[in-house]
């Protein structure tokens, strides 16, 4: 027992010199959680939109007209998610905006001011505004949410500045809430199960292929420590680390405030089965690695494509049938929905339980028909 | 310096270069890797109209309503049929009226990141019904939008995301590359080596760099068939301009990997500060999504990283981003003279070290 316990701090120990392992276990998802809530639940938020909108008027606004929208651009206004850019060409404007400079150009049509008159006789044609806006994503952006502006003002102009008795409410998927679905919460497990993938795609196989190729396993066969303590040592050095990258993940969800859901019992068991799962997997990952060289080329395709496709960041589900099968085989993709649908209040499908036992079995099955090998070609 | 020994020098930089899985990977795979899944994700919302978007509608509701409302439109029978819907990927957002109370209830999947688009509709959702409710008939303020191409031809949002591919491929494939030459050559001890021959520092270095030129050149030409074939560009590159700029982002990145390592000495240290680098500059490329999107107090940092230039001059190219030709010949020599400047030195700082 006391020779597991020194070799396992020997290797927690070696492990975490490497300025790496700690960087991409531990440090990487708090970063990437902090930034992605910092960037995605921002969308929408007026204070933090600064899209340049450029503006051209074919004909000076007069009367109501031009006190309505000189109080609406002015920057003064904390509704106006827009900085306004004013221009005294059209050219000018429209070539702006095929350079980014500007995010959309308003053009406010001659014979405007006839909306002046329209407040009275409500018959009268009024020409439209002309948006013009490119397909870059940030004018694509700016020219919707000018849409959505420019509707709430017609709203506000009809009811006289009177506010709609509309009650609105959302819902995921049939849950009401008290509280709204932030993307924090749909965010969380994802990173958890970042962070759990990290010890077992790279750190796992990469320090087996280390020994392998360094020889260690054959050093260690000349001392008293058995194969299965060497095993059991390596995976409980990733094992620690491992909790305390979900120590610190924890901490910050509590800062953040996320959902309380995943405090509950049944999300921490389930996140210690999505535990046992993907290192199961790691291990077996171990075993087909030959060299170093392979297992970083190796690992990094399969990260990427699992962080990618298994519904971590966007809905993957309706993909082309030719990533859409990596979706379905991957075992993340379930273990993700599984703690998403208890993040919700709602109970977990057999599938999130049946796919990632047949890779669990599968995985550990291979490993320990292959760990033995190892040592022994080693040898 | 010999023509000879120069090109047997980049032949055997070239295979040595196509043994070494981590440097093929991070040249070729990734870059075809992040293009097949950004573009089948992405590409495949670009391509989809706004016409085609499904609201399942549940509610006693006036025909009106559904008249203004400028999607397709299902009704369905209650709330269980929305779960089902939406599951099933029949609708793509729930929406239950209740006309009495003058309630709406959104129902949806959770949210995620390349939802913005629901963001919006359901936005417009809410004014269309305010205005029904208010008995509003027509609008104060019309507003006709006017799509407007950048280049010659329209473009679409794809356009600008595999060209960031390509801006990303070249800063990897430059930066990765010299931290492999110096780092890991230098750590086998295969600079010495290369030193007690008649090869010279400067030769040396320049037929590494053409090697690893070569190996970007490949990577360019990759993404662009693939993304030609598969998603259907709308874009013509100007090949020639494409070329400088090929030339120098990759000298430009291959100096900076040198830098890196001319601060971190240690080629390990090197290669994760430069993933950290590489990682943080997706973020800050507006390549995925909008920088706008980013909070305010570290937009700046943007401006800092090279990937910014690199993917406008790359557009600039594909004619899909107008920068003036001043400001397309200046980024273009800073990061040419700068990433020879660098080159330069370490042929001089690192050989001379290994002697």
């Amino acid at each position: 027992m006391k020779k597991i316990i020194n070799l396992t701090k020997v290797f927690f120990i070696n492990s975490s010199r490497e300025f790496a392992v700690p960087f991409w276990t531990i440090i990487f998802p708090s970063l990437f959680f902090i930034l992605f809530i910092s960037i995605f639940e921002n969308i929408g938020n007026v204070e933090n939109m600064d899209f340049k909108i450029g503006i051209y008027y074919e004909q000076p606004l007069q009367g109501i007209v031009k006190n309505v929208f000189d109080e609406i651009f002015s920057s003064q206004n904390n509704n106006n998610p827009f900085e306004i850019i004013e221009y005294d060409s059209f050219e000018k404007g429209l070539d702006n905006l095929k350079k980014s400079k500007i995010n959309a150009f308003v053009i406010f049509p001659q014979n405007f001011n006839l909306l002046n008159i329209k407040f009275f006789i409500n018959e009268l044609e009024v020409p439209a505004l002309k948006v013009y806006y490119t397909n870059e994503n940030t004018s694509l952006y700016a020219k919707n949410i000018f849409d959505v502006f420019i509707d709430e003002i017609n709203v506000r102009i009809n009811t006289k500045g009177e506010v709609m008795p509309l009650t609105i409410k959302e819902e995921i998927l049939g849950i009401e809430q008290s509280e709204p679905y932030r993307y924090r919460d749909y965010l969380f497990p994802a990173i958890i199960l970042m962070s759990i993938l990290t010890v077992a795609v790279f750190n796992m196989p990469f320090d087996f292929s280390f020994n392998v190729e360094k020889g260690i396993f054959k050093k260690l066969s000349s001392s008293p420590i058995t194969s299965n303590g060497f095993f059991v040592s390596f995976l409980l050095s990733h094992i620690i680390l491992l909790i305390i990258s979900l120590f610190v993940l924890y901490i910050e969800a509590y800062l953040f405030n996320v959902s309380p859901y995943i405090y509950k019992l049944n999300f921490i068991s389930y996140a210690l089965f999505s535990i046992m799962v993907i290192l199961s997997v790691g291990l077996f990952l171990s075993s087909l690695y030959k060299n170093m060289g392979a297992a970083g080329a190796i690992s990094q395709i399969i990260y990427q494509a699992t962080i990618f496709l298994s519904g971590f960041y966007f809905d993957v589900t309706n993909s082309p049938w030719i990533i859409r099968w990596y979706v379905y085989f991957n075992p993340v993709t379930y273990l993700v929905d599984g703690m998403r649908k208890i993040m919700l209040g709602s109970s977990i499908a057999l599938v999130n339980i049946l796919i990632p036992v047949i890779w669990m079995i599968s995985s550990i099955l291979i490993f320990s028909l292959t760990f033995k090998r190892m040592i022994y070609n080693e040898k | 310096m010999k023509n000879k020994r120069m090109f047997s020098l980049i032949s055997i930089f070239s295979k040595e270069t196509f043994r070494n899985w981590m440097e093929v990977f991070f040249t070729l795979l990734l870059p075809i890797l992040l293009l097949l899944l950004f573009g089948t994700i992405f590409g495949t919302e670009a391509s989809s109209n706004n016409d085609e978007y499904q609201i399942g509608i549940v509610g006693d509701v006036d025909e009106t309503i559904t008249n203004l409302i400028p999607y397709q439109v299902v009704f369905l029978d209650d709330k269980n049929s929305i779960t089902k819907a939406l599951d099933q990927n029949q609708v793509d957002l729930g929406l239950i009226i209740n006309d009495e109370n003058k309630e709406i209830t959104f129902v949806q999947k959770e949210p995620d990141m390349n939802d913005q688009s629901t963001i919006f509709i359901k936005l417009e959702l809410q004014n269309i019904l305010k205005k029904h409710y208010a008995g509003i008939k027509e609008d104060f303020i019309n507003i006709e939008f006017i799509e407007t191409s950048i280049g010659a031809s329209p473009e679409n949002s794809l356009d600008f995301i595999i060209t960031g591919v390509i801006a990303l491929s070249l800063l990897s494939g430059g930066m990765f590359s010299m931290i492999n030459v110096f780092g890991r050559y230098k750590k086998y001890g295969l600079i010495k080596r290369f030193l007690a021959s008649p090869v010279k520092p400067l030769e040396f270095t320049l037929s590494a760099s053409i090697s690893k030129l070569f190996l970007n050149l490949i990577s360019m030409f990759i993404i662009i068939i693939l993304g030609g074939v598969l998603f259907n560009l709308n874009f013509y590159f100007n090949w020639l301009s494409l070329f400088c700029v090929f030339i120098s982002s990759s000298i430009g990145m291959m100096g900076l990997g040198v830098l890196l390592l001319l601060i971190f000495k240690d080629p390990a240290v090197t290669s994760e500060v430069a993933t950290i680098l590489y990682v943080a500059m997706t973020f800050f490329s507006g390549v995925y999504f909008p920088i706008e999107f980013l909070p305010k107090s570290i937009r700046w940092i943007s401006n800092l990283l090279p990937v910014k230039y690199v993917t406008d001059l790359i557009r600039f190219s594909g004619n899909i981003k107008q920068i003036t030709l001043n400001n397309f010949i200046v980024i273009n020599l800073v990061l040419f003279i700068s990433g020879s400047v660098l080159m330069f030195i370490s042929s001089k700082v690192f050989l001379k070290e290994e002697k």
